[in-house]
Order: C-alpha cells, then structure tokens, then sequence
C-alpha cells in the first residue's frame, strides 16, 4: 500500500508538474502553503498567530472560501478531504445529528480517546455549534510542537477554529440556499416471495418441515392477496424519496479604526426525509431541525494601547421527531420481514402480530412526538493592553469566555395495537388485538451545561538587527460543569500554564521552544500536573544566495519538529476516577415475601494510585515551497510514539483476587506516515484552473501490551495495528467429504452440516475454536486523500472534491444472518451455499437458528471498504461587476451545489459508510449569494 | 524600572495556579468506602452485592439447566452449550458451568462486607435513638454473619466443582503474593465449616416478612449439614464412606428433624409435594432460597412447545429419571410384581412424577398435552421435546405468555426435604438403617418423605442391610429432589457417574393409534460420554497460566 501511494503521489507530482508548464501563472496565492516571508497575513497557531515562515511545526489550513463551496448542513461536513492529516467520517444524515466523527492523522491509542482538541477563538469548544458562514479559517495542529501548548490534552492533534472579524470597511451580504436531500443508498432486502422460497430452503436445511406451500410462495409472487400474503417495503413507507433544505443568511462586516464588527444571523430549515409525520392534528412527527445561529463580534481600540473584543456566538435550535426514537423505527425496519404483515390490514387498523408489535408506521405516525429545544451562547471577552511604555513589542492580555448549552426536552408519547389479520372459516377477516391505544403522556427533561475559561498572557515581539524574537507566557484554565444525567456529572477542570520563545535570523533560520505546563482532575491530586515541551526548527532554503539562482523555485522551505504532548482521556467516561477507590450500585437482590428487589452497590475497580495520562513523542519532517510560480507542496513525514496506555492488569492477575483488577499504564503503540499536498493553479487567457491532492498514509503497531496468555503467538495484538480486526480465516464451505473425513478438524462452536463455513485450523490442534483467531482484513495501511478541482472561464466556475479512503474493512455480517427471527435479509444472500451452488457460493447455507459457527468474526465477511465519493460540486456563475454596479450590489454569485454525487467501491448493496439506521444522505442545492 | 514591572507581571502570571484552590478538587459524588459504611442503606447494599454472586439456576448455561448435563434430562435446542457436558467437549478453555470467578467475586464482596463493617459502631444513635441504635447493632452483627456464610456457600459451590481449592481468608490486595496453592478438600471443608459456625453463633431462626430470603440460622446449619455428608462421601474417601463425619452430619441434620432446641418450631415438611414448586415462597419447608421477581422466562423455555409463547428451551426430563419413579404399590417397575404396564407406562406412578414432569396425553393449561409424533407439542415441531417429556417442576402453569404474564419464581437452595435424606443416608452409613440414637432411625427418615408424597412405608425387605437401603435412599434423593440440582453432585460424590451420567440417554417414542390409544417405545436420544477426569471439572486454563502454584486437576 505504501508503495503504492509512493508512486502514485510521485506520478501525481509530475503530472502536476507538467500541467505546471501549460499557460501561465496566476501568481494566485494558495492558503495551504505560504511560506513567503513579508507581508503575508499571520497563521494561527497555538494561542495565537505567527508568520507562515517562521513556522517549523505541520499546520494545515482551510479558509472560509473554500468551505464555502460546499452544499452542508453543518461545519463537519464541509472538511471532507480539505486538510491532509484530518479524517473525517461520515455518520448517519438525521437531520441535527449529523455532524461527522473527526481524527487527526489516526488513533494511536488502543485504551484512549483519540478525538482531537477543538478549539473555536481560543477554548475548546463544539465546532458542531457553528456555520460554516461565521468561520474565517480552520487549522489542524498537528505534531508536537504545534500542539504542546496545549499540554495535557494535545496529543491527539488540535483543530483550531477562528471566526470573522471586523474590517475597516463596509460589506453586506446575503445568502439563500435551497436543496433537496435524499438517501444515498438504502440496502436490497429481498422480497416476500424470495423470503418464502428461502425461508423453506433454510428449514429444510436444518432438518424441519417447510413452512410455505407452494400455494403461499404463488401468492406472494403474484401479490393476489396483499393482505395474508404481503410485500412491504418498509423504506418505501418511512421515507420520502427527498426532502427540503433551506437556508438564509445575512451579515455585516465593517468598521474603522475604532470599532470593528463581524454580525451575522443565518436561518436552517432542514425536513428531513421521514414521511407520513402529518397523521396527526396539532404536531408533526417528523424529524425536523431547524436553527438559528447568530454572532457578534466586535473590536473596540478603547485607547491607543488597550483593545478590547467583546464575542457573542449563540444558536438556538428546535428538533422534532416520532415518539419512539428513529433508531428504534430503522432497526425495526431492518429487523421485519417483508412478508410479516400488511402495513395495514383492510379495515386500516396497523398490521402486526403478537411477536412483532412495532410496526414501524405506527412507531412513526401512533407513539405521539418528541420536541426539544436548544439554547447555546458562546461568548468571550477580550482586553489586550500594549505594554510598549515597558518595552517595545511586549503586550499583555487577559480574557474570560463563558459558555452555556441548554436543552430542554418535551415527549408526548402514546401507545397504539396492532391486528393480526386471518380469515375464519366463513373466509371473512378476523383481528386479534396487540397492546392498546393510550392517551399522550407527557414527560419532559431539561439539561444544562456550562463552562468557564479564564486566561491571562504576556506577549512580546521584536526585531533586533537580522534576529527577531516572539515569546508568550500564559495562564489558563477551565471549568465544565454538566448535568447530563447518567453519566458522572462532576466538572471536568483543566488549570495549567504554556510558554512560547521562538527565535528568527536573516529571515532565513528559524527556531521554536514551546512548552505547556497543566493538568486535569482525572488524575490522583498530587500527581496531575505534566510537563510537556516541544521544539522545531525551520529553514527557508529560497533565502539562501545558492538557490536565488534557481529561479524555478519560487520558495522552498525544510522544517522539523520533536516533543512530548500528553492525552488525559484515557479511557471511557465512566474510568474518570480510576485513582479512585469507590463504589457504585451494581445489579439488585430480593428479599421478602414479596421477592423486593433492594440495590445493590459494589466496589468499582481497583483503583490504581499511580495512574497517568498517555504521553506521545512525536517527530515531524517537512518540506514544503512553490515552483515554476504555479505548484504549491508539501510533504511531511511523521512519526509518533505513544507510551503509557492503559492496560487492563486482569489478564495477569488471578482470579482468586475476586474484582477486576483495574488498569496500569503500560501500553506502548506507534505510528507514522506521510502526508501530501500539492497543487497547481494555471491560467490561460479567461481560462483558469486549478487541480490539487491531498492525503495521508499512515500505519500504526502496537509495541507492548498486556495481553490475555495466548496458546498461539498469531493472536497476540502486539505487532498489529491498534485497530486490527481478529477473527478466524474461512476457506470456503465443508462438504459432506470433509465432515465424514476424519481427518477434517473438530469444530467446536456447533456441529457442523455440508455449507456450514470452513475454517482454516491455524494452530493445526484438530480443533477450530476460538484459538484459530489471527489478525484478519486489511493490514492497517490507512489512505485517506482529497483531490481538488477549480475551472473557470471567465464569470463562470466548476469546482469539486473528490475524496476517498484506501486501506479500509467493510463488515457485512448484519444483513444476512438466521432467518429464524425472520429479519430482513439482504440480496447478498442470493449467492448462498446450496449443493448445487457449493462451487460458487460466497455465502454459508440458509439456516433458521442461531448458528455460532457461520456469523462469528472471519473473513468470510469482510469486503473492501474503500470508496472514493464526489463529495462536492460547485457550478457557478459571478455576475460582472459593470452589471451589479447599477443594482448598487458589489458581488452577486448563483451556485449549484451538490453533495455525495457519486461514489466508486465495492459495496453495492450499501452506502460504504453507513449500513444501518438513518441513512447517509446525497443533497442538490441553489442558491445565491449577493454583496451590498 | 522596567525589568522590575516586567518581573512583577511575570510574577504574577505565574502565580495565579498558586494563589487559588481551584485545583484542590477531589470528587464528591462518589461513595466512597467511609459515606457507604456509615450509611445504614448502603451497608446493606454493600451485602446484598455479595447475595446477586449467589447462582440463579432456572436456565442459566445457554438457556440450559444443570439437569441437562445429567441422567436426569436433554436439553431441547441441540446448540446450547449446555450439550459440551453431554459431548464430551467442554475443557478447560472452554466449561459452559465454569463458576470459578463468580465464586471469587463472591467471596470478596463478602470480605469487603466484613473489612467495611470491622469498625462501625452507629454511635450517633446511641444517645438520640435507642431502639434504633440496638436494632442496627443487632442487625449488623446478623448480617456479618451472613457474608461469613456467603463465603462458606461459595466454597461450597467450588469445592464441588474443582476439589480443593486455594482459600483466600481475607480481603487480597493486587500488591501482595496471589499466587496461592489449592487447599486440600478437608481443608476447604474445615473453612466451610469453620465458617457457618461462626455464623450460627449469631443469626436468627427468622426474618420479617420484608427479610426472608437472608440467611437464616437453619440455613447455615443445612450448609454444613450438606458439607459433612459430602466430605463423608465415597468420592473423597477412597470409595467408602467416613463414618465420623456420617455421624457429625446425621447430628446436625437431626436438630431439623427433631424441631426442638435452636430450630424449635422453624421447619416442617410441606403436605403436598406439587404444591411446594408452585408460588410456594414462605412454605416452612424451605430453608434457603433466592427469591427472583417476576419473570416469565423459565415458563418461556419450558413450556411445551405447542402452546403460544413457547420459545422452545425445554429442560426435557429423560426416560431414564422417569422410570425411576416407582409404582404407588412401592415396587420398582422393574420388579415383574409391580403391575407397570408399558403399554401404559404412566399409571399407578409414584404422584412425584407427574409433580415433576410433564406426561404424553396429560392436561397441562386446559388441554391435553400431545407429545406422540405428530401431535401438538410432539417430534416433528420445531424445538420440541427430544424425549417425550417436558419438565413440570418448578414451572408456574398459570402464566399466559402472549398477554406477557409473569409471576415470582424462587429457586431451593435448601430445603426440609433432603435434611431428611442427608439424616437418612448418613445414619444409614454410619449406624445402619434401624438405628434410632438421634431420634430417628435412617428407614424412619425416609419413610416421612415416601408418606408425603403418599407413598407407602419400605417394606423390611427394603432395608435388610445397609447396601440395599443405600440404593433405596440414593433412588429416593433421585426422584425428591430430582431438578434441584442435586444429581449432578451426588453422582459425583458416589463415584457412580460412569453408571449414570455416562449412561445412554433414553427418551420415549410415542405413536398415536388410530383407536385412540398410544404405543410408547423407549430409545436412545443420546449417547453421553463421561471420563473418569470429569469427577471434577477442571480449573480455568486461564487461571492455570496466571498461577504456578495453581495445579490442574488430573486428567484435564
């Protein structure tokens, strides 16, 4: 794989190169790469803002214009393949939940959280909270020293979000979106006919009398009696086929050398695609979000010295869904099959029967509805006095930001039966009634979360001669307070300090120390505090008077960084505590004559006394410049190595010690790789184009772990990646031969019959049981890359994105297990083991019970998870300017846009990122965007 | 000047972490060991942690029950685990009915228990509130008692598993030696025993209706009541019975029996036999036993199959327990005397068999249940019975599973009952089957429990020497207690599992005539295997790998 990408990226190199040559340049500036020393505006990085050339660390950025072009419903979605090194994943597309996993070049950790620290105007906070209207840039931090500043919670890379600000100035502007959004892809379940036939082909499989007749199976090929014999297909009566999205937003930007502002409002309305949510007078029981995101942000120079920002962000947000959750409806839809009953029987009551009484219409249109709203506000204040009476260039600051997040939750719910339809003897329909209908009750929550940051700063800039020197020495800490109930709702509590020197010469030698000093309240009271310090270096080649001669080289620049960044989120939420010795209620007993159940309340785990946060070493290379006045690149190699992950000491331990033993940090993993840009912006006469790629290869190893005592070394998880998939190899189906063969291994989960799933008995013991497991699917090489596309002639403009993944395992075992709880199954299933099939079949033979042998974890089903998607597509047209001048309007642009278009891979059947639940969504929008 | 500002503000900065507390934190919301032990509430719900490790046996091995691992029953789904026992495949990797954890687990939450309430005084009611104060006293000590009692379960449930086994007396910390060595068996007996005598210094006759269940005075005395006999059995005593712990158990077992002194007026046996198994859960009969709340899922698996709701994990009574059961004359059905009748193999049975298993044609629920080939609940239904019976015990016939009905459920730990089998077979062994030092011979033992369940008295020539009368109690303990998970051991104890768990399993074919009558033919379900290494199961390889001290039992 890696050798792969090696030559792929080289070819792209050249190609690119080539293209280079063609037309001229447009002397076009590329926000990813700058590297040009001068004027050029700041970079953000940790706690602040430096000069692109002094930076010595991997920083990847994307601005508000290219996010821009992108037709999404929230931030998340619009980063797709934008920044090398940031994967994002797609989840489900309901409406308001649909904000995209995020990661920073990959877990390193097996025990810990590996989601990046997400920084908006300098505190962490949710990115999912904002548009993408209201951002001006987002950077990924990524190696160590980029990160180290922020300590303690650095090591899984850091995404920095800015807002806009105020200019001097006066701008207007306008945006209207409309769109349409529908499924991707739903799953092939098979008919009711197929069902029948296959159903009778799995029972006799398992020695049983056929359940269909040959009579039934004509009746559900021709549909003659929709009723006792139906065809539903559950999707069809859930979903519309596409559903509205609507936006609309509005702001102001402007200002003098006294006051600036940045305000904006902007309105979404997104339906949702559940259909039928109209049944009822009085509510919807639609999925519907809606939100209303506002921001203001203002600068004030309050005197010469002293500036002041006053930031307020806010949404307000209003959901609206069905009574019983939508995971509830899809995994029922995924769970009936087609031929159970009608949707509704002929006297319109709902279909059903006693052992599936959640029909997924009635769940949808008869369980009343649930409604919540949100209320957050993000604000922060700012003073920044210059201290030049001191010493010129030092400035000090302070700043306090507190945040609120409300919701507040209102379900009405009731309850409906269901009717089991048959005919009497006197072939009339008879009823048997399931549950009852209910009145609405009403329950409501209310949740309330908060968070306080304060900051403090001195910061200090000068030039002497040839040499120049930033330094910034900071306080900071940060309270979050939340009530979610269930979990452990104590305040998370950060407190800690950071420091920055950095040191420039001759524009040319650069260098950086930067250190973070914090803690957090995971960890046992005297041992909370880490240090963790950071270095790079960066050298700008082009400076040099060797390489002014090259004039192809526009720019050139080499950097290097190494340092320790620590990642206190060491386990799951509930291991908070783990220096904690505690207790928890845990299970009931009864007692009395009446069997009363009394709680019961255990010791938790042991508490280890010495735990600590996973410290990650990370090395980082780099180069990066501009040739030829059109390519831009840079590529990076990196390596991390993570030690102190959290290890589960039960598998060393005895069990006669009777509680589980706790955790000890000991885990050792790695990971390295190498990153990508490059991209090349030409123009010829009105034509203009530009084509980039973007994209990450990266394989990680697990180095040390405790692990259970194996009886093969093939088990063992250290060697592998950290996310290697473990399961037993299947060579295809044993016949009649192999299990009257003696010589045939025993198989242990179940007795075995012909087109069961053969297993490879890779300890050669006579026996396939558990022990067989080795490292399965793909081997960990992970691809993850973007390719941009810009063309434009004259006023009009096609622009896209490609991005794809390499390297990854799709497993398809939920569709097309049993049948005998008679789910749907997917048309996977037609290619199963049958004896005449035995040569050919991809799949074990039908079976009605739960089989240990043919669904466990093998190979049998994993496929190839790549894909390669157009997430988006830009066609637009920019009015002239002599046109708008008249309309006093400065800029008016119409887009379409689209979003999910296309997608190459190798699950059919599937969407290749979403197999079950609310499914992942393709949308189409127009719209306008228009400057006063 | 300047230098001095920029040293101050420096100052400053820095010293901002130093000049608040706001780091001092230490969580509040979580007990911790002090609030849970000084809070009368979550004492008790410290102690009832340790009662949720007791074992729940209503189909708990993959839906199966322990029976089905003996002569006693095959269980209805051909995949559970339950069938490795019946296979020859479970091991030590794999042991669907491995408890060794569990009982550890057990075994330490008592122990935090005890550590917990070492030094808990409730001195702040001792000036305020009297009767409180007392009461809580009082009841703290009963319930110290009671985890020692836990404990000595808990090696109970392992000493019949595994043999010998490595006795942890106190609450282990990871930093100390766990690498402990197994005990002998009379070693662990002496803990167990050790064990339950200190809690029978302390614990009450009864509880309050709100109590029952808790561990009782009786209930530690049946504990080691039922420890002795088995530590006297052939299994851990070269083939023959220790007299001396005979007679140590027919002792204690006799307090019962005898109902006067510390037991004085706590137990009798109950008049009907079908009726201790059906929602009996304050019958004085029972001794010890876990009291589930309502659920539906043992009606679920057992029912025949033929009737709704039915899931099909029937607990199927075998052929071979079956023709156990003797005729009410008293005579086996083997003696040509009796008057069985194959071609109507159910009449004139011992009433115990049709309290315990369901018979082909008999009314279950309203109807007839049709177990021949063919018929409702019969072979040729998906998950039907493998062997023409279906299990009755326990299971509550008033249940309509597709309206969901549930009820309470309790399983027996200990009850009246088999004290007076352990009395019998212990003093049989020790002193012969007429002797009558401890109030009540050995025949007079068994014969309370044949006229129970209206059975006439033994005949003399039942009990003309110790051996024949063995086989008249061991064929009694079968039938009484049969699905209360006592085969299983006692085979194991009598060293007759070859005989027995290793037999052919039997089922009956039943075929419906035209004229109504039925033809029953007695086959072979299933062949079992039983190695002589399967007297004891083997110790978790796992735990083998993590302890070198820790030996393998032989065979495995």
């Amino acid at each position: 794989m890696k050798e792969i990408y090696k030559v792929l990226m080289t070819s792209v190199f050249l190609v690119f190169a080539m293209l280079g040559l063609i037309g001229t340049s447009t002397g076009q500036k590329i926000d990813t790469i700058k590297v040009k020393n001068g004027s050029e505006e700041l970079l953000d990085i940790a706690f602040g803002k430096q000069k692109p050339a002094a930076i010595g660390s991997a920083i990847s950025t994307v601005t508000s214009d290219v996010l821009e072009n992108n037709t999404v419903t929230n931030v998340g979605n619009a980063l797709f393949g934008r920044l090398p090194g940031l994967i994002v994943k797609q989840r489900g597309g309901e409406p308001g939940n649909d904000f995209p996993s995020l990661m920073v070049r990959g877990s390193t950790t097996y025990s810990g959280g590996s989601d990046p620290l997400i920084i908006v105007d300098g505190f962490q906070r949710s990115i999912s909270q904002l548009t993408v209207e209201e951002i001006a840039s987002i950077s990924v931090l990524k190696d160590a020293a980029a990160t180290a500043m922020y300590g303690i919670k650095g090591a899984n890379g850091v995404i920095l979000v800015t807002t806009k600000r105020g200019i001097q100035g006066s701008k207007i502007g306008v945006t209207l979106k409309y769109g349409m959004q529908q499924p991707t892809r739903l799953p092939n379940f098979i008919n009711s006919y197929e069902y029948a036939k296959l159903y009778n082909e799995a029972l006799v499989n398992d020695g049983r009398a056929p359940l269909y007749s040959a009579e039934d199976i004509q009746k559900y090929k021709d549909g003659s009696d929709p009723y006792l014999y139906p065809d539903v297909n559950w999707f069809d009566e859930i979903l519309e086929k596409s559903s509205p999205v609507m936006e609309a937003g509005l702001n102001f930007r402007g200002g003098n050398s006294v006051v600036r502002h940045y305000v904006m409002v902007n309105y979404m309305v997104n339906q949702g695609l559940l259909t039928n949510t109209d049944w009822n007078d009085g509510y919807s029981t639609g999925s519907s979000f809606k939100r209303l995101n506002f921001r203001s942000n203002v600068d004030i120079n309050v005197t010469k010295r002293l500036v002041a920002s006053l930031d307020i962000g806010g949404r307000l947000e209003d959901r609206n869904g069905p009574g019983t959750d939508i995971s509830t409806i899809f995994s029922n839809i995924y769970a009936y099959a087609p031929n159970l009953f009608p949707v509704k029987n002929p006297n319109n009551s709902f279909g059903g029967n006693s052992a599936y009484q959640g029909n997924p219409l009635g769940l949808l249109t008869s369980t009343g509805y649930s409604a919540s709203n949100d209320r957050n506000f993000q604000s922060s204040f700012r003073l920044e006095h210059d201290l030049d009476f001191i010493t010129k260039g030092l400035k000090i600051g302070a700043v306090a930001a507190f945040d609120n997040w409300q919701r507040s939750t209102e379900t009405y719910k009731k309850q409906f039966p269901v009717f089991q339809l048959a005919k009497d003897a006197s072939n009339n329909y008879t009823y048997t009634k399931y549950g009852q209908v209910t009145s609405l009750t009403r329950t409501a929550g209310n949740s309330h979360d908060y968070r306080t940051n304060v900051e403090a700063y001195l910061d200090y800039a000068q030039k002497f001669g040839l040499s120049e020197v930033t330094a910034k020495l900071l306080y900071h800490q940060d309270k979050y307070v939340t009530n979610w109930t269930g979990s452990n709702n104590t305040p998370y509590l950060l407190q800690g300090g950071a420091g920055r020197v950095s040191y420039g010469y001759n524009d040319r030698y650069f260098a950086e120390l930067v250190a973070g000093y914090n803690g957090t309240e995971r960890f046992p009271k005297s041992k909370r505090f880490g240090f963790f310090p950071a270095a790079a270096l960066s050298w700008v080649l082009s400076e040099e008077d060797f390489m002014k001669s090259h004039s192809w080289i526009n720019s050139l620049k080499a950097r290097v960084s190494y340092g320790l960044v620590g990642n206190d989120d060491i386990g799951a939420n509930d291991d908070r505590y783990l220096y904690i010795s505690y207790f928890v209620n845990s299970g009931s007993y009864p007692y009395g004559n009446s069997n009363t159940s009394v709680t019961a309340t255990r010791e938790s785990n042991y508490p280890n006394y010495n735990i600590t946060w996973e410290k990650s070493y990370k090395t980082d290379l780099g180069i990066e410049g501009r040739l030829f006045n059109c390519l831009d690149f840079d590529l990076g190699y990196f390596h991390e190595k993570r030690t102190d992950i959290v290890d589960d000491r039960t598998n060393k331990l005895p069990s006669i010690l009777g509680i589980t033993a706790g955790y000890v940090n000991n885990g050792i993993a790695s990971r390295s790789g190498l990153e990508t840009t490059i991209q090349v912006t030409r123009k010829t006469g009105d034509f203009e184009y530009s084509l980039g790629i973007n994209g990450i290869v990266t394989k990680s190893n697990i180095d040390s772990r405790i692990e259970p005592a194996y009886p093969n070394d093939f088990q063992r998880r250290v060697g592998h990646p950290v996310n290697q998939s473990f399961g037993l190899e299947a060579i295809g189906f044993l016949s009649q031969e192999d299990i009257d063969n003696p010589e045939t291994p025993v198989y242990t989960f179940m007795p075995v019959k012909p087109g069961d799933v053969k297993y490879k008995d890779k300890d050669n013991n006579g026996l396939i049981d558990s022990n067989d497991e080795s490292a399965i699917g793909k081997s960990g090489t992970y691809l993850y890359y973007g390719i941009t596309f810009e063309f434009k002639y004259k006023a009009l403009s096609l622009s896209g994105l490609l991005q794809g993944i390499g390297g990854a395992n799709a497993w398809i075992n939920g569709l097309s297990g049993p049948m005998g709880k008679k789910a749907q199954i997917s048309e996977y299933v037609m290619n199963r083991w049958t004896t005449a099939t035995a040569e050919t079949a991809e799949f074990p033979r039908l079976t009605t019970v739960d089989n240990s042998n043919n669904y466990r974890t093998s190979t049998l089903w994993i496929r190839s998870g790549d894909y390669l998607r157009l997430r988006s597509l830009e066609l637009a047209y920019d009015f002239p300017k002599e046109l708008l001048a008249s309309m006093h309007l400065s800029a008016c642009k119409v887009f379409l846009q689209g979003m999910n278009l296309l997608t190459l891979d190798k699950i059919k059947n599937l969407d290749p990122e979403i197999f079950t639940g609310y499914p992942a969504l393709k949308s189409y929008n127009l719209g306008v965007r228009l400057q006063f | 000047m300047k230098t001095k500002i920029v040293g101050l503000l420096l100052v400053a900065v820095m010293a901002m972490p130093a000049c608040n507390e706001y780091f001092d934190y230490e969580n509040s919301t979580l007990l911790d060991e002090d609030f849970v032990f000084s809070d009368y509430t979550y004492m008790k719900q410290v102690l009832a942690n340790a009662y949720t490790q007791l074992p729940s046996s209503f189909n708990y091995i993959n839906n199966g029950m322990l029976a089905s691992t003996t002569d006693e029953a095959e269980h209805a789904w051909d995949y559970s685990t339950v069938q490795r026992f019946n296979d020859g495949s479970w091991n030590s990797y794999t042991n669907p009915n491995d408890t060794w954890s569990k009982q550890y687990q057990l075994v330490r939450r008592a122990y935090v228990f005890l550590n917990g309430t070492d030094t808990v005084t409730f001195k702040k009611f001792r000036y305020v509130d009297d009767v409180t104060y007392n009461r809580y006293t009082l009841e703290l000590k009963q319930f110290r008692a009671q985890s020692r009692f836990l404990i000595a379960f808990s090696y109970f449930e392992l000493l019949k598993r595994y043999g010998g086994v490595p006795i942890v007396d106190r609450l282990l910390s990871v930093d100390e030696d766990l690498d402990l060595p197994r005990s002998s068996v009379s070693d662990v007996v002496n803990f167990i025993v050790a064990n339950c005598d200190s809690a029978i210094k302390v614990l009450p006759k009864t509880y309050d209706a709100t109590n029952t269940g808790r561990v009782t005075l009786g209930t530690a005395m049946a504990l080691k009541n039922r420890t002795l006999l088995y530590a006297a059995s052939p299994l851990y005593n070269n083939g023959s019975y220790n007299k001396d712990l005979c007679d140590q158990s027919a002792k204690i077992a006799s307090e019962f029996i005898a109902s006067t002194g510390s037991l004085k007026s706590t137990y009798a046996l109950e008049s009907n036999y079908g009726a201790l198994f059906t929602r009996k859960t304050n019958s004085k009969e029972l001794i010890f036993e876990r009291r589930e709340g309502n659920s539906n899922s043992y009606e679920k698996a057992n029912f025949p199959i033929g009737y709704d709701g039915s899931e099909g994990n029937a607990t199927c009574p075998s052929q071979n327990l079956v023709d156990a059961y003797e005729m009410t004359s008293g005579k086996p059905i083997s003696d040509p005397a009796s008057g069985y009748n194959p071609a109507d193999p159910y009449k004139n049975r011992d009433a115990r068999l049709a309290y315990t298993v369901i018979l082909n044609n008999s009314t279950f629920k309203g109807r007839p249940v049709e177990l021949w080939t063919g018929g409702l609940d019969g072979k040729g239904k998906e998950k039907a019975s493998k062997t023409g019976y279906y299990l009755k015990k326990y299971v509550d016939d008033n249940l309509n599973l597709v309206l969901g009905n549930t009820s309470r459920h309790c399983w027996y730990y200990f009850r009246l009952g088999e004290i007076y089998l352990n009395y019998a077979e212990a003093m049989n062994e020790a002193y012969g089957p007429s002797d009558s030092r401890y109030g009540m011979s050995a025949v007079d033992a068994v014969n309370a429990i044949r006229q129970r369940a209206g059975m006439p008295k033994l005949v003399a020539s039942d009990y003309a020497s110790v051996d024949v009368l063995r086989e008249k109690i061991r064929n009694e303990r079968r039938i009484e207690l049969a699905f209360e998970e006592h085969r299983c051991w006692d085979v194991r104890r009598w060293k007759i599992a070859e005989s027995t768990l290793g037999a052919d399993l039997r089922g009956m074919d039943i075929v419906k005539n035209e004229n109504g009558t039925f033809t029953f033919t007695p086959y072979v379900v299933e062949k079992r295997i039983f190695e002589e290494k399967m007297y004891y199961y083997p110790i978790p390889n796992s735990e083998i790998l993590k302890e070198k001290k820790l030996t393998q039992n032989p065979g495995w």
